[in-house]
């Protein structure tokens, strides 16, 4: 898969601060592109650099082959923006602020309209369209702020924290409505301080603190680099033979396996895989199972893992 | 180009659906204009338009009697300007403090013989403070007679020293020569220039209310211009610039939207100023449509560089609120929007002449009271894109160097 985004040693440094430090990382069509941090890591500069709002120190970056540098409005007519703070005319209404911004991407006439009524849609606005940004809650006027940045049909749509004082129900809104976009084949880099988020949207991960990337890859991949692994623990009716022990630890691919009368506790690199086939096992055994808890290291373990701090400090 | 358009469209879309600009851009003027016009009526006209003065003649010389007869007492100014011949400067000082008189014109002794001698002389006038406006019209005609007998008189003096090195001419025969040179003056009609306009103004009844029409609404420009400028850092404080800013649009397009959006703004005022005070209040504007199209354009330009300039020198939303405001009514009182210029002391009278405020209301004037149209309002235009020129030069530079920031 082609890669849309590609990002090479970007460093942008203010009053000899380096905001952020030679960063690198490409992002394929279609993927899910997080950037996990704290207040700080750098995020906004990254994407502020990426949207061609202020120039790189040195290093360049590359979207749909079109430099940040050279090519700042080849690269604007690809990109779609959400911001972190809400961006809009607090008293024109929805439709209208959509259709000024529509127009800042060179949208006109009917393609204008069809794709005002489309983001509307998307973000479940259409009603409350002409009513006043103003006259807004918190969550609508954010929904309102990622409906601009999908107006010009992106090739990549850059969302630095966009659900940031946004009430729980939108915030999951939001997030499906983003999941859904990419499911469609909409690229998205998104930056939160959220692991939830992230874990939740996302294929893959950077991870920045003090203006560097620390870690990249998958979840999975970065769950390994936290070293650690997943906890199953399932409670029982009836009592566990210990003659299972070994099965359990064939099947589990694991040999930290302990059994105590009606419980068994796992230990295993991969406990969502192996979880359907120790609830068969046990089952075939005629062993009924009352519950069932799966723990598993998360990008806050690893973020706590590599810097030895909170991911909110 | 098209998105300098929308965004100054926008500009003037969000500054409508805010109340407290309607109250401040459209009805404050209006509301000034109609209470200026109609408490300071009684000081501007009366009918019919008469100047009451006091003359001394302390001189009944040639030149004396030229300004009283042929100045004062021309057709065109016989009927306005009442002489009242008094024997003293204290008799003078009497009326005038008795308001019997707008000004008293003393005309020293020796007054034409100082002039044929070529030494320093002067004619004094001592106005009514409470009648400048009629103090400030003889102050004009006694100008125009000095200023022309002056020119005369460096004419004849540097023709008549070079007929006589050159011996074309008996010194003797200097003395015959000068009736003619006088009969020639009493015929110079830029003399009494101020008559005609003033004649004019006769005819068509003057108000106040049209004064005040130019005036206040040539003032409120600034504010309208100063709102359209206030939006650079409202743009700022929504974020919205930031967001203009990514997407596909050049600086210049955005620094040339919100400088559109500013003349706009200040336009659509303008010109509902002037629909409504000539619906409403009766003010004539003039006859000439293009002069007024040409005026209200230049007029708005000017103010809309200045306001771009103090953006451009104003750190924040607060600081243009603060400063704008008080700018504007500094240089609307300067540059004549109350009063009158020409009842203005000589050195306030030069400042104004710094405001585009002075400009725009003389070129207004011209046009609702002189003959002439767009041909006579060539200076006040030339002026007016002069400093919209320099205005915006400055501005956009700064702008531009602060790069139209995002913080």
């Amino acid at each position: 898969m082609m890669n849309i985004i590609e990002v090479k040693e970007l460093t942008k440094v203010y009053s000899g601060r380096k905001a952020v430090d030679s960063i690198s990382f490409e992002i394929k069509k279609g993927e899910a592109f997080g950037l996990l941090g704290p207040n700080g890591a750098g995020k906004t500069t990254t994407i502020s650099m990426l949207s061609c709002l202020i120039p790189p120190t040195s290093g360049d970056a590359h979207i749909e082959g079109k430099s940040i540098i050279k090519e700042p409005i080849e690269v604007k007519k690809r990109i779609g923006v959400v911001p972190q703070d809400i961006a809009l005319y607090p008293t024109l209404s929805a439709r209208e602020n959509l259709f000024f911004w529509g127009e800042m991407y060179g949208l006109s006439g009917r393609r204008l309209k069809e794709k005002v009524d489309e983001v509307l849609q998307v973000v479940g606005l259409t009603e409350r369209s002409k009513d006043r940004i103003n006259k807004y809650s918190g969550g609508m006027k954010r929904r309102i702020n990622i409906a601009v940045g999908l107006l010009p049909s992106p090739k990549l749509l850059i969302l630095d924290e966009p659900t940031v004082g946004v009430d729980p129900q939108s915030r999951t809104n939001i997030l499906e409505s983003l999941r859904k976009l990419n499911k469609g084949g909409l690229t998205i880099l998104y930056t939160s301080h959220y692991m939830e988020e992230v874990e939740f949207l996302c294929d893959r991960v950077a991870v920045m603190d003090l203006g560097k990337i620390i870690a990249q890859g998958t979840q999975n991949e970065l769950r390994l680099l936290a070293g650690k692994m997943d906890s199953l623990k399932i409670s029982t009716i009836d009592e566990v033979q210990m003659r299972l022990v070994e099965v359990i630890k064939k099947v589990s691919e694991t040999d930290e396996v302990k059994i105590a009368d009606k419980a068994i506790e796992i230990l295993t690199l991969q406990g969502r895989k192996v979880l359907p086939k120790i609830i068969e096992l046990l089952g075939n055994n005629s062993i009924r199972i009352k519950s069932v808890e799966v723990e598993e290291p998360n990008l806050e373990s690893l973020f706590l893992h590599l810097t030895g701090k909170e991911l909110r400090d | 180009m098209i998105k300098v358009f929308l965004i100054g469209i926008k500009d003037v879309k969000i500054r409508a659906r805010d109340p407290s600009s309607f109250i401040i851009l459209l009805v404050m003027p209006l509301i000034l204009i109609l209470v200026l016009g109609m408490v300071f009526q009684p000081l501007w006209t009366s009918t019919p338009f008469t100047i009451d003065i006091a003359v001394l003649d302390e001189d009944n010389g040639e030149f004396s009697k030229i300004l009283l007869d042929e100045v004062f007492g021309s057709e065109q100014l016989k009927d306005m300007v009442k002489i009242k011949y008094v024997e003293s400067k204290e008799e003078i000082i009497n009326e005038v403090n008795k308001g019997k008189i707008a000004a008293g014109v003393i005309i020293g002794k020796e007054f034409s013989q100082a002039i044929m001698t070529g030494e320093d002389t002067r004619i004094k006038i001592l106005a009514d403070p409470e009648q400048t406006i009629k103090a400030g019209v003889i102050k004009n005609i006694v100008e125009a007679f000095t200023l022309e007998v002056l020119k005369r008189r460096i004419i004849l003096g540097t023709s008549m020293g070079i007929l006589v090195a050159k011996n074309l001419i008996n010194p003797a025969e200097i003395q015959q020569l000068i009736p003619v040179w006088l009969s020639e003056i009493e015929n110079m009609e830029e003399l009494i220039r101020m008559d005609k306009k003033t004649e004019k103004r006769m005819d068509k009844n003057p108000l106040a209310m049209e004064y005040y029409a130019v005036g206040m609404g040539v003032m409120y420009i600034l504010f309208a211009t100063n709102a359209g400028a206030e939006t650079i850092f409202q743009e700022r404080r929504n974020k919205t610039l930031e967001r203009i800013k990514v997407a596909p649009v050049s600086e210049r397009e955005i620094l040339g939207g919100k400088l559109f959006g500013i003349f706009l703004i200040a336009l659509l005022q303008f010109v509902m100023i002037v629909f409504f005070t000539r619906i409403f209040y009766r003010v004539n504007w003039g006859d000439s449509i293009l002069g007024i199209i040409i005026m209200i354009f230049s007029s708005v330009l000017a103010f809309s560089g200045l306001s771009t300039l103090l953006a451009s020198l104003t750190k924040s939303e607060e600081q243009i609120g603060n400063i704008g405001p008080a700018l504007a009514m500094i240089f609307g009182f300067m540059g004549g929007g109350m009063w009158p210029a020409f009842a203005f002391p000589d050195w306030l009278n030069m400042v104004s002449k710094f405001t585009p405020n002075r400009w725009a209301i003389d070129g207004f004037l011209k046009l609702m009271y002189q003959e002439g149209g767009v041909v006579s309002i060539l200076p006040e235009v030339l002026v007016l894109l002069g400093m919209a020129t320099v205005f915006f030069s400055l501005g956009i530079f700064r702008l531009r160097m602060k790069g139209v920031k995002v913080d």
